[in-house]
């Protein structure tokens, strides 16, 4: 089936009691991987457990690789690879057990392939999986992951506590996984520091929101950080900055539109800023003191 | 299919070689005395009666060495609250399997265990028979024979009745430690033990007593008719047990 978009969300909507996720669309185009970011309880993993349909969403449209949901449900999802924060398999099973239920699981299981990466990541196949380090087992599941020709790679949290080194290695088999120009990557996480080394879009989400959702560096670069001091602060329309932060040494802005903002000010310094910054400006916006 | 039942069969191994140890020891203990009543002490110094008796003891202690097995098959709910826990439940929804298939394994291990259990409970009985020389143990007097092989089949089916049952009340209630829950799995059982209790007070007026009675004298007589009615029983339960099942895993996170 062709498509361009691996996944198109159009309006989804889920209500909860006391959280609502508000009417959330975005598209990861076939062959990107979008970062999806948020502070907890944002509304990520909501999302993604309506894309896997694990949970019912009230309202809204979803397609997986050109497929509806939940229509063609089992279609898509035999092209699918979800990885969570936590190990899914039995911690009293072995690699070598594993490899006999998951040909019963996946049409396209490639026993070969999942030996390959086994070997790779330097995974014992007969040792269980309880005596396995948070690193291994996370290893482990991008083996079962990218086993069975998956097209699509979601991932919730999946590098969450792990260490750098370990999160780095992670981050190039994603990159080389990217190299089919068929496959795609929806990465949720915290550490926006990951998801600005190897995204390509990113969608920022917040209190069941998208508030931002476009090329990363496009945003990165439309973004700056306007430094002042708090004398100028108050020249400042409150329209032309997202939120502000006021320290002892001076306010630092968050401004979306770097380019009109040094017109407009003339003068004013605005360095550029992060992802992590973005999220957090934004997520601040609504203070009501302009500045926290 | 089969994948999933080798997994689940995988995660109870433990269990099954522990309680298949149990039977394994009930069998002997059941043969130790038959072989006692036949060769050794009890036929030197007991009675008719006591070797009749033992001969009776060792059958029944066979027959619960096949009730035992059936045991094994409670694993299961450890099995899917692991899985709820552990986050196998979720991710076997995000894949290809279907809903119906995942649920359906565990409704299937649960038939698999009872055919394995009654093959192996028959085998005891029938070799416990052997060693005592006795063709039939009478529970009840005028209502045909095998009596031991109903004890066994019935009393299996009612354990796996409840073990549907409990397998429906983990679907429903996601496994939590809730005090529902807990009140739900224990409810059938109470229900099964209160039945003698109410029996034995209206049993207490003449009247209802010898209504009791006859009732339990006509079923009596047909008792293999009540053993295949409960195979159908249990087959519907079951049945109706894994739909609600089913329809429970594909409203999840629905508000209801």
């Amino acid at each position: 089936m062709d498509y361009a978009n691996a996944i198109e969300i159009r309006g989804l909507t889920k209500k909860y009691d006391g959280f609502t996720l508000d009417n959330i669309s975005f598209d990861v185009p076939k062959g990107s991987i979008m970062g999806f970011i948020g502070q907890n309880g944002a509304g990520k993993t909501t999302t993604i457990n309506s894309i896997l349909n694990v949970i019912r969403w009230d309202r809204g449209e979803i397609k997986l690789l050109g497929c509806d949901m939940p229509q063609d449900e089992t279609k898509a999802k035999e092209q699918i690879s979800a990885i969570f924060d936590v190990l899914p398999f039995n911690e009293d099973m072995s690699a070598y057990h594993l490899n006999k239920v998951m040909r019963g699981i996946w049409k396209e299981w490639n026993p070969e392939i999942f030996a390959e990466y086994l070997d790779r990541f330097n995974l014992p196949v007969k040792k269980k999986f309880a005596k396995f380090s948070k690193g291994m087992k996370m290893k482990l599941q991008i083996a079962a992951g990218l086993s069975h020709n998956a097209k699509l790679l979601i991932m919730d949290e999946a590098t969450t506590g792990l260490d750098p080194v370990v999160r780095n290695e992670i981050l190039d088999i994603f990159l080389e996984y990217l190299q089919d120009e068929s496959n795609s990557i929806l990465m949720s996480s915290h550490i926006t520091s990951d998801l600005e080394k190897i995204a390509d879009r990113v969608t920022f989400i917040d209190n069941g929101r998208v508030l931002l959702t476009g090329i990363k560096d496009e945003i990165i670069d439309n973004h700056g950080m306007v430094k002042c001091s708090k004398k100028d602060f108050k020249d400042f329309l409150r329209e032309d900055y997202i939120s502000a932060r006021v320290t002892d040494f001076g306010v630092e802005m968050l401004v979306d539109d770097r380019s009109n903002i040094a017109k407009k000010y003339s003068g004013a310094v605005i360095d550029k800023v992060s992802l992590e910054e973005i999220m957090l400006f934004y997520v601040n916006r609504n203070n009501t003191s302009n500045s926290f | 299919m089969k994948e999933l039942i080798y997994r689940n069969l995988y995660l109870i191994r433990k269990n099954a070689l522990i309680t298949f140890a149990l039977y394994i020891g009930f069998i002997t203990l059941s043969s130790v005395i038959t072989l006692s009543a036949k060769f050794g002490n009890i036929s030197k110094y007991g009675s008719e009666e006591i070797i009749s008796g033992a001969n009776d003891a060792a059958i029944m202690m066979a027959v619960l060495a096949g009730i035992v097995l059936c045991t094994t098959s409670d694993c299961i709910n450890d099995i899917i609250k692991k899985d709820y826990q552990g986050g196998w439940h979720k991710y076997i929804v995000s894949s290809g399997v279907k809903k119906e298939q995942y649920v359906a394994v565990n409704y299937i291990m649960s038939i698999l265990l009872m055919i394995v259990s009654f093959v192996f409970g028959i085998i005891g009985v029938l070799l416990a028979r052997t060693l005592s020389g006795k063709s039939d143990l009478v529970i009840i007097e005028n209502a045909g024979g095998n009596h031991d092989l109903l004890l066994l089949i019935v009393g299996s089916l009612v354990f796996y009745m409840y073990i549907s049952y409990i397998t429906l009340v983990s679907y429903l209630t996601k496994c939590t430690d809730s005090l529902e829950t807990q009140l739900l799995k224990v409810a059938p059982a109470f229900l099964i033990s209160v039945i003698p209790i109410v029996n034995m007070i209206l049993s207490e007026v003449n009247a209802y007593g010898s209504e009791i009675y006859n009732t339990i004298s006509k079923i009596s007589k047909h008792l293999w008719m009540m053993a295949g009615g409960a195979l159908v029983f249990f087959i519907l339960l079951t049945f109706v047990c894994y739909l609600i099942s089913v329809n429970t895993v594909k409203k999840e996170g629905r508000v209801l």
